[in-house]
C-alpha cells in the first residue's frame, strides 16, 4: 500500500486515538494527521488532562498514543500503568527516546517497543491500525 | 451555519481554520469537535503559552477563540492583546464567564458568555467572516 493509499482510508466508523503530547506543535501535526486518516483524535496537553479523558468512560477510546516524557508527578510511563490498571483492553503507544525507555516500554506496550520522536507521522498511523487490527482479531485477547 | 456556508469546499482552497485556546480539556474537546462538525479545521491550544507557540510557526489561522482565565504567563486578554500586536489580520473571539463585554470587545471582535451554546460560537465565527456588524 502507497503512502497515498493508507492515508485515503478511513475506518468505517472513526476509532478514537487519545494523543498526549505537551509539545503543542508536536501535539497539533500528529494529530492532523492521524484525522487525515480518518481517525478520530482526542488532544491532551499532558497526564492529567489525559486522565481527565480517561475517567470519563462514556467517551469510546481505543488507543493512546503517549509522549513518555510528559512534565509532571506522572509521566508517560506512570500514565501507562494508570491505563493497564483502569481501563484494560485499551491500546497504549508511547513514544520517545528509544535509549531511554526501551525496556519500559516494552513491558507496557502492546506492540514491542515504542515510537521514536519526532515522530515520522506514517509509521504513527501505521503502528497504531496494526495495533487496532491485532486487537480485533478473534482469539487474539491480548494474549497477555 | 457551517464553515462551508462562508467559503464553500469548491471555491476555497482550504478550511477556515479556528484556533481554540482553553484550559479545560473537556470545555476545549467538546467545542472543538462541535466546530470540526460544522467543517472547520481547528487548532486546539492548552492555554495562552501553547496559542504563542502556535501563532509564532506558520500555521494559517483565521479565528482564534480563546477563554480568559488560563494558567500560564498569559491570559486570555493578553493573549488578545497579542495577536492584535502580531497578527492583526486575525479575529479574536474571547469566551469567559467573568470578564465582561466591556473588557474583552476592547481587546477583541467578539465576545461570547459563559456558559455557552456552541450555537453562539458559531454565530460569531460567521459574522466574523462574513463581515456583519454585531
Amino acid at each position: 500500500m502507497s503512502q497515498d493509499d493508507s492515508r485515503a482510508t478511513p475506518s468505517q466508523s472513526p476509532q478514537t486515538v487519545l494523543v498526549v503530547d505537551a509539545e503543542v506543535l508536536v501535539r497539533m501535526t500528529i494529530a492532523g494527521y492521524l484525522r487525515d486518516c480518518g481517525y478520530r483524535v482526542v488532544e491532551a496537553a499532558g497526564a492529567d488532562e489525559a486522565l481527565t479523558v480517561l475517567r470519563q468512560t462514556e467517551l469510546p477510546l481505543e488507543a493512546v498514543l503517549a509522549d513518555v516524557a510528559l512534565p509532571g508527578p506522572m509521566d508517560g510511563f506512570a500514565l501507562a500503568q494508570w491505563i493497564r490498571d483502569h481501563r484494560e483492553g485499551l491500546n497504549i503507544l508511547l513514544a520517545g527516546t528509544p535509549a531511554r525507555s526501551a525496556e519500559r516500554a516494552a513491558e507496557l506496550c502492546e506492540q514491542g517497543p515504542e515510537l521514536a520522536r519526532p515522530y515520522e507521522p506514517q509509521v504513527v498511523v501505521d503502528r497504531i491500525r496494526r495495533l487496532l487490527a491485532d486487537r480485533d482479531k478473534p482469539g487474539d485477547a491480548s494474549a497477555d | 451555519m457551517g464553515a462551508f456556508a462562508v467559503c464553500s469546499s469548491s471555491t476555497c482552497p482550504r478550511r477556515i481554520t479556528v484556533l481554540v485556546v482553553e484550559d479545560e480539556i473537556l470545555v476545549r474537546l467538546s467545542l472543538a469537535a462541535s466546530l470540526r462538525d460544522e467543517g472547520f479545521s481547528v487548532i486546539e491550544a492548552a492555554n495562552g503559552d501553547e496559542a504563542v507557540a502556535v501563532l509564532a510557526s506558520s500555521t494559517p489561522i483565521e479565528i482564534v477563540l480563546t477563554d480568559v482565565n488560563m494558567p500560564g504567563s498569559l491570559d486570555g486578554v493578553a493573549l488578545s492583546r497579542y495577536v492584535r500586536s502580531t497578527r492583526p489580520a486575525l479575529k479574536v473571539i474571547v469566551v469567559s464567564g467573568r470578564v465582561g463585554q466591556a473588557v474583552a470587545t476592547e481587546v477583541a471582535d467578539a465576545f461570547v458568555p459563559k456558559p455557552y451554546d456552541p450555537a453562539r460560537i458559531l454565530h460569531a465565527i460567521g459574522r466574523l467572516l462574513s463581515g456583519a456588524p454585531e
